[in-house]
């Protein structure tokens, strides 16, 4: 790279370059004090997702010694939630994972965790779950109007989310009052 | 100043990691109360911007959504949506893309010498730039508004990691696929100012995640904003029939309305594509499209001495690609087929062509955080004019079949270290041509340093080289006509099969923040070394007073000691706030040449008037040691994209578009020398365009579209059409 600098002429713009580049680095370093206390998306989703499981009455008739957490289509919640099963139960119940890509394919799960990038139809997914305690989760707007019974969304880059408790009671699934208080509640 | 910065690197290194181990882990989450967790803002939304944030290269996207809403009319009008992009507007909806600039070089030079010849563009990762002179007949290309997914564009000599001619940069359109299940279709209708139709309409079906298809058609029709062509003659604006060169014409009116059919037309052409992706498994995908278009537009190209500025222009295509990915190996096939004619009447500016291209990729994966992905390339592109000249009279431009071959091997790599936070790119690629013979290597060094979440600094170093031109190469066409009374003369015109490739390098830093939730910013700062341009130089000649032929002359395309150096920044931000997106950007360069002399000849060439009958004294070495700021690529140029989603139905958006003055000379200018022949003095300005839509229902969007708002009528390019405001009224449906 040096050849291009070495004429005469050259080199003072080279030095106004290594100037702005340093600077550059200074400005970083002062931004860098700026930092707040700040989370990557999926990882407070999974966050989330994982109190959630404090505040609903499962059904009993789920108990089985797993706690199941479905995917619909592929999204990068999977990796912190694969994360929390490491050290978390809920009910002191295992913790499973499941994958799924199309609507047929779903199986029992407790949570089911509709990914934005699942091509599959609302309408399927919800005639596919109803009516068997399993509490559906978007991340879509107008998901939770559409039948999910939480739905993801983000208000001034902070996470909340839309509880809809006909969807909820639906399921066979009963939500406390300290959840929906927190809620922007969906009729 | 060196230890002050190795100081400032080794203080970010360090203290950067030890902030940097904030409360972000998933287990510090896990103890929060919703209520806690409700109160973290978050840093990343959405998994594109994050990829475009940590892109080791200048580059920048364009969504179809940012399209659809600042009422873009076209793919090639669209581009001036992205920073770095020089978008000069010919004839009503046919335009001159510059990346960067570097235009008009050399100046004095001929019209085909104006087009940009170093941009690569692509659809689908397949070349559709024309080996013919490295540009891109825009025109020609066969999807449309409708089909794209989004335009991805980087800036900067980026052949290693793209391929030959991305030497100012690559142009990357992807179209759409459908996204999902069952049946899709989106049909588009605009009409507006100047008898312009705009409609595309596509129908897509995804019968399951393994198997879709699309079929799209798109149809333009575009009116020229004036009726009459400049006539260097008068220096004026004049009807066709009163233009001098449509006067002097031996071959009389009807050659005049071969050439020109449709004078008031400056654009019309009409595309069907087909598209389907098959993937049976994860690691198998499969993907075929094919199509055809036919186009006949009037833009500025090339002229001859019976032709204005302006030429009609037509072509017709058929293009077949296919692709597969296979566990870790990619193969690409794409093969390209059509006839062009740049001057339509002009039959030695007539030819059919053939271009094939075929990349296998592997993709290894097996070390922790390193990809390697070495590449075999196999290019072949055949143009042959010999069904419409004599080539026995050497009548053709390059009088028969011209084939150029490119074998290639490449080699990338991509390694993250540091926690993954600092990022080493390496690309390196051999060419091997028929012509020229020598083996070109260019390569690509990237590496980007992500302090945080937020800030990310990279540097680039990377040197690229332009593909071997037919023109360039293989230009054989013999020129005769009546010297005086008695004898004739003979031009011979001759490619150079050991010609330099064109080549570019760069070096840049660069900075991108998310500085707020809703701020953020790319700075690039660049400076390029662009050498070996080439042109038709006047090599030798003889008269001989008493022969039939009494003058015999060699031009020959060859290297010209000319090279440009540029050094400038993009600054590009993206805003948000409720329901308003503002993304300004502006791009601020200087661009100089060096060693440029006027004289188009060699010192063996016969004493004439261009040379002031002093080959020896006036040639095109007599340029050396000389520098010159280049007037043809503006100072400055950017735009912005300004949007207010003023409800769940109506969208209003602005897009102002400047660049400052420019001064573009053509080779007239030497014969005339008069400061307005030859010459055009681009004013600065301002375009402001506005779109408004209104959805109906969800499927149906009514439009209304407003193009150069302000009425500014001042010429874009070298003697062309003065665009006019424009006014469109639209319909959008999608279902």
């Amino acid at each position: 790279m040096k050849k291009y600098f070495i004429e005469k002429r050259d080199c003072i713009h080279y030095m106004k370059y290594k100037t702005v580049l340093l600077s550059l680095f200074l400005f970083c370093s002062f931004t860098l004090q700026q930092e707040k206390n700040k989370a990557s998306e999926y990882n407070l989703k999974a966050a989330f997702i994982f109190n959630f499981t404090k505040y609903i009455e499962w059904k009993t008739a789920t108990s089985e010694n797993e706690f199941i957490i479905g995917i619909m289509g592929p999204s990068p919640i999977n990796d912190p939630l694969v994360e929390i099963v490491k050290t978390e139960t809920v009910d002191n119940k295992k913790i499973i994972i499941k994958q799924f890509n199309k609507p047929a394919d779903i199986s029992f799960c407790n949570i089911l965790f509709i990914s934005q990038s699942s091509s599959a139809s609302l309408d399927d997914i919800l005639a596919k779950t109803v009516h068997k305690g399993m509490l559906i989760i978007s991340e879509q707007e107008g998901y939770a109007e559409q039948g999910t019974a939480i739905n993801f969304v983000i208000v001034n880059r902070k996470l909340k989310f839309e509880a809809n408790v006909k969807a909820i009671n639906t399921a066979g699934l009963t939500a406390s009052s300290q959840l929906l208080k927190l809620a922007i509640i969906i009729k | 100043m060196k230890n002050i910065i190795v100081f400032a690197l080794g203080m970010q290194i360090f203290a950067v990691p030890l902030y940097a181990q904030k409360k972000d882990s998933l287990s510090h989450l896990l103890q929060l109360s919703i209520e806690n967790l409700m109160d973290i803002p978050i840093y990343s939304v959405s998994k594109t911007s994050e990829s475009t944030f940590e892109a080791p290269l200048s580059s920048s996207v364009l969504t179809k959504e940012q399209i659809k809403r600042a009422g873009c009319t076209s793919i090639m009008e669209a581009l001036r949506l992205v920073p770095g992009i020089i978008v000069r507007e010919q004839t009503n909806g046919n335009y001159d893309i510059h990346l960067r600039g570097l235009d008009n070089i050399p100046p004095n030079a001929s019209l085909v010498f104006f087009t940009s010849s170093t941009t690569l563009v692509m659809i689908d990762n397949f070349p559709v730039y024309n080996y013919l002179h490295g540009g891109t007949f825009w025109e020609t290309l066969p999807v449309d508004i409708n089909d794209v997914e989004k335009i991805e564009v980087v800036r900067g000599p980026a052949a290693a990691l793209y391929g030959p001619n991305a030497v100012s940069g690559v142009i990357n359109i992807i179209t759409r696929k459908p996204a999902k299940d069952g049946l899709y279709s989106v049909a588009n209708v605009q009409y507006g100012s100047h008898n312009s139709l705009i409609a595309n309409a596509s129908a897509g079906y995804k019968f399951n995640d393994k198997i879709s298809a699309i079929i799209s058609g798109n149809f333009q029709n575009r009116n020229r904003t004036q009726t009459t062509y400049y006539d260097p003659i008068t220096n004026s604006y004049v009807g066709l029939d009163s233009l001098t060169a449509v006067k002097i014409n031996p071959l009389g009116r009807a050659n005049v309305n071969e050439r020109y059919p449709h004078p008031h037309l400056a654009m019309r052409k009409y595309a069907v594509n087909g598209f389907i992706n098959y993937n049976p498994s994860n690691k198998i995908q499969l993907s075929a499209s094919l199509g055809t278009q036919q186009a006949e537009v009037q833009k500025i190209f090339a002229t001859d001495s019976y032709s204005a500025n302006i030429a009609t222009a037509k072509a017709e295509t058929r293009y077949a690609n296919l692709k597969s990915t296979i566990n870790d190996c990619m193969v690409h096939l794409s093969y390209l087929y059509g006839t062009q004619s740049p001057i339509e009447g002009l039959r030695i500016w007539k030819w059919n062509y053939h271009t094939l291209d075929a990349v296998v990729e592997y993709n290894f994966k097996k070390i922790r955080n390193l990809n390697i992905t070495p590449g075999i390339i196999y290019r072949r592109a055949v143009y042959d004019d010999s069904k419409y000249v004599n080539t026995d009279i050497k009548e053709g431009l390059w009088s028969g079949k011209a084939e150029s071959i490119t074998k290639a091997l490449s080699l990338r790599t991509d390694y993250k270290l540091f926690d993954q936070k600092l990022r080493l790119v390496a690309g390196g690629r051999v060419d091997k041509f028929n012509y020229p013979k020598k083996t070109y290597y260019s390569y690509q060094l990237a590496a980007t340093y992500k302090i945080n979440e937020r800030h990310l600094i990279r540097v680039v170093n990377s040197k690229a080289y332009r593909t071997p031109l037919i023109i360039d190469l293989f230009s054989n066409l013999d020129i005769s006509g009546r010297l005086n009374a008695t004898q004739t003369f003979l031009l011979e015109l001759r490619g150079n099969k050991d010609i330099r490739l064109l080549s570019s390098a760069l070096f840049e830093v660069g900075y991108r923040a998310q500085l707020r939730d809703n701020l953020k910013l790319d700075l690039e700062l660049f400076t390029t070394k662009t050498k070996d341009f080439s042109y038709t130089i006047f090599e030798s000649g003889q008269f001989n007073p008493t022969g039939p032929v009494g003058f015999t002359g060699l031009l020959e395309l060859n290297n010209i000691t000319i090279y440009a150096k540029q050094w400038g920044s993009t600054l590009a931000m993206d805003y948000v706030e409720g329901k308003w997106q503002f993304k300004p950007f502006i791009t601020v360069q200087k661009t100089m040449l060096y060693d440029y002399s006027r004289y188009a000849n060699s010192p063996s060439a016969p004493p004439t008037a261009s040379n002031n009958f002093n080959p020896a004294l006036n040639n095109i070495y007599s340029g050396r040691g000389t520098k010159m700021k280049h007037k043809a690529t503006p100072s400055f140029y950017g735009g912005a994209y300004i949007n207010w989603k003023a409800g769940s139905k109506l969208n209003l958006n602005l897009n102002p578009w400047f660049f400052s003055s420019q001064q573009q000379l053509q080779s007239s200018n030497l014969t005339y020398n008069d400061g307005q022949r030859g010459v055009e003095n681009v004013k600065g300005k301002l375009l402001l365009n506005a779109a408004i839509s209104y959805a109906v229902t969800k499927k149906l969007i009514l439009t209304g579209n407003f193009r150069n708002c302000l009425n500014n009528e001042d010429r874009e390019f070298y003697k062309a059409d003065s665009p006019s405001f424009m006014i469109f009224g639209g319909v959008h449906f999608e279902f």
